[in-house]
Parts: structure tokens; sequence; C-alpha cells
């Protein structure tokens, strides 16, 4: 079943669809999009995970960032801040609405936000899919992708690109999305190995790409944490960054085992009588 | 003998693409954009994997068409960079 809500988020109102199974089991988790072209990219891979484990009773809410999609705000609006405060919104409103145990599970941008919200607060699990460990390099790879751009239209780039120090005024253009340069300079000093050997809940890393063995920085990430997450990966092309439709089981079948063992989890917790 | 950089950009593409074909199909000058349907979120792939393989960083102005055009074109600026 799913239901359209709306909830307030520092002043704005912001859109949100509720995925629900038939018999929910009171635990449920936060989709947190990925970052501009990416989200628009990873739509249908967020709705088919939010189904499928709605379909095994978990509450999955999937919603738009303030300034993004049917949310309010204008895009600059956007910042990895104000997305923190949005996140935390919808958690809270899962909590009020009889989600006992509530997890995040964010892609790119929305996996490092996930990451950074579970590392300092209250968060029951996070489960983040290839995040951005590092956002000088996000930046660094956003200014290239907006050089190709300009290379297929243009025949050639144009040296000094928008998103650097080229570019002027407090608008900037990042992977051509309009945001501010401070949003620009808050995402750059992104770095989830100086959050300083962060206390996690059970979290969940998954890379998704054409290898199996591991990247350095996502085995960095994790052996920063305490507890390390559990780490994995799928051979999938990266959804969030192509033009048509990828086949995501092998990221719905990697996420719905860990969410199994993380309910079997819980479920032990919850059968153990409280010590006199 | 030591794998010739054509070879390792084949291997790239293939495997980063997850096209259905071996590297070796691949010919020098097969024009990639047209022929393998590489538009530019693929291209992306591409230039990626090349800086990683090689530990090369491409500078604003070599971003060109030509350059990305076919396996050789790609191959005579990795050589250009290593010198």
């Amino acid at each position: 079943m799913r239901q359209i809500i709306r909830f307030q988020s520092s002043g704005k109102r912001l859109y949100g669809v509720l995925h629900n199974g038939e018999q929910p089991l009171g635990c449920g988790f936060v989709m947190c999009a990925p970052f501009g072209e990416e989200a628009k990219s990873a739509y249908r891979t967020y709705f088919e995970m939010a189904e499928i484990a709605a379909a095994k009773g978990w509450s999955v809410l999937r919603f738009d960032y303030r300034g993004t999609g049917n949310s309010e705000g204008g895009f600059d609006e956007f910042s990895p801040s104000a997305a923190l405060a949005d996140i935390r919104s919808a958690m809270e409103w899962l909590r009020l609405n009889r989600v006992r145990r509530v997890g995040l599970l964010g892609l790119g941008l929305g996996a490092t936000l996930a990451f950074e919200l579970a590392a300092a607060e209250s968060c029951d699990f996070m489960i983040a899919w290839e995040p951005i460990v590092n956002g000088e390099e996000f930046h660094k790879l956003n200014v290239k992708r907006h050089l190709l751009r300009q290379m297929l239209v243009r025949g050639k780039a144009a040296k000094g690109s928008p998103g650097t120090a080229a570019a002027s005024g407090d608008i900037i253009d990042l992977d051509g999305y309009p945001v501010r340069r401070s949003t620009a300079e808050e995402i750059r000093k992104l770095d989830l190995l100086e959050l300083q050997a962060p206390t996690m809940p059970p979290a969940f890393i998954l890379q998704i790409s054409f290898s199996q063995n591991l990247a350095a920085d996502l085995q960095a990430l994790a052996d920063s944490c305490h507890p390390s997450p559990q780490t994995a990966s799928v051979v999938c092309e990266p959804f969030w960054n192509r033009i048509g439709s990828v086949n995501c089981e092998p990221v719905y079948e990697a996420t719905m085992a860990w969410l199994d063992k993380q309910l079997d989890a819980f479920n032990r917790a919850e059968s153990v009588p409280p010590s006199s | 003998m030591a794998e010739r950089i054509e070879d390792k950009i084949k291997a790239m593409i293939v495997e980063r693409l997850f096209l259905n074909v071996a590297p070796g199909d691949i010919a020098d000058d097969d024009p990639l954009m047209t022929k393998y349907e590489i538009d530019s979120v693929r291209l992306f792939e591409i230039v990626i994997g090349i800086e990683e393989i090689f530990g090369i960083t491409f500078e604003d102005e070599e971003f060109s068409l030509e350059a990305f055009e076919t396996v050789a074109a790609i191959s005579s600026v990795v050589r250009n960079k290593l010198g």
C-alpha cells in the first residue's frame, strides 16, 4: 500500500510517499536521495526497493528534500545541512506513525548524509549504497561530467568550468543544477573519514560497481567506524549514472538479506527479558 | 610481453560499460560513440577508468571529441600523458 504524505521540516512542506505492507513490522526506514541527475536516474530503483521491503512488512518513506521534486522551496535552498534537517523530520514522521525502529537507506550523497546522521544521532540502523566518502572527490567528478557534456555539445570543453574558481556570482552550476556557492563548498567539505571513529548503529555499506573487490575508500570507511559496518559488493551497472533501465536485482537481494538479519536481531533483542 | 595500452583500454571499456562483446572484438579504430552507443554518462565511466588504470588526470582543455572517438585516439592521448 502506498500513501502520499506531507510533513513539515523547518518551515517547509515536504512531499513523501509511504510504502507499507499489509502486516507492518513496526520497523522502517527513510530513503535518502542522492544529488541532482543521480536522484532522477535512481528514482525507479528507489521505488522498487521500497516496494520490495514493504511487501516484507517494512515501512518505507521516500521523500523529496526541500527545493527538489514535489517539496516546497527553490533548488537554491537545497544544501547538505538543510537535507540533514529534512531527513531528521522524515524519521520523526515515521516515529510518530508507530514505527518503533527507524533507520536510513541512502545512495551517493544521500548515503553520505545518512552516514553522518547515523554516526551522530539516534538511528536504529543505516544502509549506505555507494556513499561519497570524500566531498572534494565528488566535486571533481561533477566538474568532469560538466566538461564532458560541454565536449559533446561543442566538440571541446572550455577551460575553467562552472563549479571551479573560474565561475563567478553566488549561484554556480553543479552537475547542471544551480546551487549556492556555499552549498557547493559544503559538499566539498564532506569527509566521512574525518568523523573520528564514529560509533555507529548496525550498518551496511554496499558497493555497486563492475568489480567485486571492495574499493579502498569504502574499506577505509568501514575500518574507521565502531563497530565496523558490514560491507558487501554487488556487480551491477551504476543505475544512478545511467540513461535507461538497469536490472538492480543484485542490489535488492543484498539489501533485503541484510535487512532480514537485522530484523532477526531486533526480534532477539525484544525477546530478552529485562535483567532484574 | 607487456599488455598494449589499446588492450587495457578495451578491457576496461567492456568491463565498466557491461558490454556484451569481447575486448578483442573492438577494433582500434571502431567509432566508439556510434558503434557502442556511448552517451555522456558512459563516456564519463571511460574517462574515470582511464584515469584510474593509467594514473593520469585529464586537464580541462583535453576534453575534445577527437580524443575519445576511438581506442586508437584514446591510446594516443594516454601515451602522450605518460610521456
